[in-house]
């Protein structure tokens, strides 16, 4: 176990330092340069920015400058949003992605895990066809469409939330988490329902209904267990994808997260910032990928990395 | 007044530099005007019925001599009862993205100017109608020296937002602040046109004395020297000739070959630079003074009859220097900062909101009427419409454009003209036909740009296209800009002017003319009028049209490289005078861009700075414009830009102006009956 996760945390290590040297020589590839503008801009001061924002001397010793820093945790300064660094931009912006991105995770397991459960077991029931075809409907239509939708009847309609926002919890937090959880929570429900539908036919639920035990005991106890594992294999990349994808979600409701200055950073070649955020990402990915794995180790007998 | 050099070394030619050692080494600094200074009033009068009537505290141009001392408030401009005591006096406005920084010397956008106009003051600010400048932290002046000696006296009473008195040496700090070079400064050619500014911000200020080398490559701040002295004459450069476009390295190794006493050497460009102290020897050498407390002198190099409006600009605000001294990048903060203007910033939050609070310490304090201004940062215009409908909201300074038949049937829409023109640039570089080497280009024929101008339907783009109110331009300086200057009316809309003028240039119903290409940055509104324009050109010329769009800083990187056919442009005024249209034209000009280069404009453009004569100004610029947009067009002007958005009746005092500039002094809450 230890030499596994001794392993994998080597690997960790790798792909992030690589993750690091390629973007930051892709994003020097792409034209123009963080200030540029509709106003030429004079060399002289062009040069002064370079070195304030640390952008001056040839592009390999920026690097190991940028390396050097990233070891001692400094991340730079940010070019676009000149008052702050790229730490404390990072500081600010993550928690309220990581908590819109929990928040939209519990949302989804609770509705996924609901209705993929009940889907199951009462297997070819209207409810079972009318909560698939809703899954597909919440795969199918784009988080643009459904935000804007949540938005007219919840807000500007009935007037029950801010149209914008993201203060007060839970108000401010039920229609983004609820758009961003719907694609998810589709995909749970029927990760879920498969999963169950395979494990209730097994012997050893059969076993456990002829003892005469309770259905609620045989549900819980013994089919959700196994019935669930694909969920939670799932559930690693899902948040992964959260976080990520957050970006629609936050644009719409105005949430002050990661995933608005991921994409803006990029657009306005904010190198510093760029690099900030992909570390960020990049690390999630990994880590959740590895908790996944871990629990995997876990759960699973069977499944044992040699 | 933006033209700036686009290679280094192209200010720092050697000839020039020579000069300017000598000039700046053997100068002694001028006479100071003091306080009670008074020049030449010969006051310089407008051509008849060119003040606007609306402005009654207008300076425009200012008057040379003693002015007034204006109170700074203007009795039209307040409530005319105690109703709106009844209301809480808060405002909240989208201001339509997050401010890049709320430090003056480094802003350049709209977004920053609205924030920083709440918590900082300017010697001058913008009047709330016509956005000409008006005292500000400024109780009066006197302009003397033939307009190149201003003497600002400050308000007695100006505080810091933390107790402390507003002084001309704080001033004086916050321009040393912006023409040093760090923190660099994008803006600081705003401050250029007082004496020595320039060069000190360019490092060629030389500091006396000056270490002398032996040799070209060795000229290290502590290298070895061989003598030390006042510089007398430049002897050469090296390298020699000096790179065109050097990169930073080569930049580094700039030397040249000085005299110096009876001894020649050389003098590193680091060297050159000199000091950039605030009490050293190169800003000593920079027209601004205080030689009081409430005295503060700047000299211009030469007569500027924008110099007023200048000072209303962001980059002129002040900073509070102990506190920026104290925490450097964090002095821009919440908690931190300390201004000068009507507004406290209470709290910030990035990508939330900034709120800010009434300054108890300003001098105007009882004028200030809301008590509490909240700034959102939305920067997609459809949640900030929801925003407004919601009532979350109570300005929106702009809205969505794919909504905007919707939007303009809104009772709170406004539409207002703004000092901006959208136009297309046209690649008028030099070069062969891509099919037929053997012609040149026909983009750089103009009877060819003056057909794709006479083939544009302008007044359909306005209407059936861009639909919020923008109104068609056919000249490139928008109406408005001056009240002494009329728009020109350039080229009509004339199909078959048009078609004869393509065959004139040889290429009859479009015949031989390669596929042209319109750029533009992705963006909807711009997409839709490209359609439109190549579908013009397609109809009515003949030729082949296609659109290219490509993302922001890609776009700006290819306008800049010169490398389209046809490029989809915008520029905003800096202040109002028709030179900051168009002195942006002249030869190799930072922000032409399109390769065009017509002696006798340049020659206009030049003559222009000297031209103190409001009727010779106005012809010069007539003059250039028309060549500029009937001649020559390097540029094709499509529209004049509006200012539009949607506000709640209760919110007055808001003046639509040109500038889109409204202080917030001026503004109060009183729901209508």
């Amino acid at each position: 176990m230890l030499r596994f996760l001794a392993r994998r945390l080597a690997w960790t290590v790798l792909t992030l330092f690589l993750l690091v040297t390629i973007t930051f020589f892709m994003i020097r590839l792409a034209p123009g340069d963080p200030f540029s503008g509709e106003k030429d801009l004079d060399p002289e001061v062009r040069l002064q920015l370079n070195k304030k924002y640390g952008l001056d001397g040839p592009l390999h010793s920026q690097y190991l400058r940028y390396l050097g820093g990233l070891l001692q945790g400094d991340l730079g300064p940010s070019s676009k949003q000149k008052d702050f660094t790229v730490n404390e931009i990072l500081r600010s912006r993550f928690p309220v992605s990581l908590r819109l991105g929990f928040c939209a995770m519990v949302l989804a397991l609770l509705l996924g895990l609901t209705a993929g459960i009940v889907a199951a077991l009462r297997h070819n029931s209207p409810f079972d066809y009318a909560s698939m075809a809703g899954a597909t409907v919440g795969l199918a239509v784009p988080t643009f469409v459904v935000g804007p939708i949540l938005v007219l009847v919840f807000a500007l309609k009935l007037g029950w939330f801010n149209t914008v926002g993201f203060d007060v919890f839970p108000r401010d937090y039920i229609l983004p988490s609820l758009t961003l959880a719907l694609p998810f929570a589709a995909r749970i429900a029927r990760l879920a329902r498969a999963g169950m539908l395979e494990v209730i036919h097994q012997d050893y639920v059969r076993t456990a209904r002829a003892k005469g035990l309770l259905e609620r005991v045989v549900v819980l106890r013994h089919a959700v267990r196994g019935g669930l594992l694909p969920v939670v294999s799932y559930i690693g990349p899902a948040m992964a994808d959260i976080l990520a994808g957050s970006l629609v979600v936050e644009t719409i409701f105005r949430v002050p997260g990661l995933g608005w200055e991921f994409v803006t950073s990029a657009g306005n070649r904010d190198y510093m910032l760029v690099m900030g955020t992909v570390i960020v990402y990049g690390s999630m990915l990994v880590l959740f990928n590895l908790l996944v794995d871990l629990a995997y180790h876990l759960i699973d007998p069977r499944v044992r990395v040699a | 007044m933006s033209r700036r050099s686009r290679s280094l070394f192209g200010c720092l030619a050697a000839g020039a530099l020579a000069a300017l050692l000598i000039a700046s080494c053997g100068q002694k600094a001028g006479p100071v005007s003091g306080p009670g200074a008074t020049g030449p009033a010969g006051a310089v009068g407008l051509p008849d019925g060119a003040a606007t009537p609306a402005a009654p505290q207008a300076t425009w141009p200012p008057q040379w001599g003693p002015q007034p001392a204006p109170t700074g408030w203007d009795k039209q401009f307040e409530p005319t009862s105690q109703e709106w005591r009844k209301h809480a006096q808060v405002l909240r406005f989208n201001n339509g993205t997050e401010i890049e920084t709320l430090d003056p010397a480094r802003m350049t956008g709209v977004p920053e100017h609205r924030i920083i106009m709440a918590v900082c003051e300017g010697l001058t600010m913008y009047h709330p109608v016509s956005s000409e400048p008006m005292p500000g932290a400024a109780e009066s002046w006197v302009i003397s020296d033939g307009g190149r000696t201003y003497t600002f006296r400050i308000r007695a009473d100006a505080r810091w937002s933390n107790g402390d008195t507003v002084t001309a040496a704080d001033y004086r700090y916050s321009w040393w602040r912006v023409l040093a070079p760090q923190p660099p400064s994008q803006y600081s050619y705003m401050l250029f046109d007082i004496e020595n500014a320039k060069a000190f911000a360019e490092g060629r200020i030389a500091e006396t004395p000056l270490a002398l080398h032996r040799d070209a490559e060795r000229t290290q701040p502590n290298g070895q020297s061989l003598a030390v002295g006042e510089i007398v004459e430049v002897v050469k450069t090296w390298p020699d000739p000096l790179p065109e476009n050097p990169s930073d390295e080569e930049a580094k190794k700039f030397s040249v070959e000085v005299k110096c006493g009876e001894k020649s050497g050389w003098v590193g460009k680091s060297l050159l630079r000199g000091a950039w102290q605030l009490d050293g020897p190169g800003f000593a050498k920079v027209g601004i003074e205080a030689p009081g407390v409430r005295t503060l002198v700047v000299r211009l190099s030469e007569p500027k009859p924008f110099f007023l409006e200048v000072l209303s600009h962001e980059t002129s605000m002040p900073v509070h220097p102990p506190t920026v001294e104290k925490h450097g990048n964090q002095a821009f903060r919440a908690g931190v900062f300390v201004g000068n203007g009507p507004y406290v910033l209470k709290s910030w939050e990035p990508r939330v909101r900034m709120v800010f609070e009434k300054n108890p310490a300003y001098w105007g304090r009882d004028r200030v009427e809301l008590d509490r201004i909240v700034a959102h940062p939305v920067e997609n215009m459809e949640p900030a419409y929801a925003m407004y409908k919601a009532d979350e909201v109570d300005w929106l300074m702009d809205v969505p454009l794919a909504k905007i038949d919707e939007v303009k049937l809104h009772p709170d829409y406004y539409v207002a003209p703004l000092m901006g023109t959208y136009f297309y640039r046209v690649n008028c570089t030099a070069r062969p036909h891509p099919d037929d080497p053997s012609r040149p280009h026909p983009l750089t024929d103009r009877r060819v740009r003056q057909a794709l101008n006479m083939a544009m339907d302008k007044k359909t783009i306005c209407e059936k296209v861009t639909k919020a109110g923008q109104i068609p331009a056919s000249g490139y300086v928008p109406p408005g800009t001056a009240p002494w200057y009329e728009p020109l009316q350039g080229l009509p809309h004339d199909r078959e002017r048009a078609r004869a003028l393509l065959a004139e240039a040889g290429y009859p119903g479009g015949k031989g003319m390669p596929k042209i290409e319109i750029l533009y940055n992705t963006l909807e509104s711009h997409k839709t009028v490209a359609e439109a324009i190549a579908d013009m050109w397609q109809q009515n010329l003949g030729i082949t049209v296609g659109l290219h769009n490509a993302e922001w800083k890609v776009y700006l990187d290819q306008v800049d490289r010169i490398d389209y056919h046809i490029a989809r442009a915008g520029w905003i005024g800096d202040y109002l005078d028709p030179n900051t249209f168009l002195d942006m034209w002249v030869t190799k000009g930072g922000n032409n861009n399109t390769g065009w280069s017509h002696p006798e404009y340049d020659r206009l453009i030049e003559r222009v700075k000297e031209v103190g004569e409001p009727t010779k100004r106005r012809e010069t610029f007539r003059t250039a414009e028309r060549i500029l947009c009937v001649d020559e067009l390097p540029i094709l002007p499509i529209y004049y830009y509006v200012n539009k958005g949607l506000k709640k009746p209760k919110v007055r005092g808001v003046h639509m102006n040109i500038k889109d500039m409204h202080p917030w002094q001026y503004i109060w809450i009183e729901p209508e009956e």
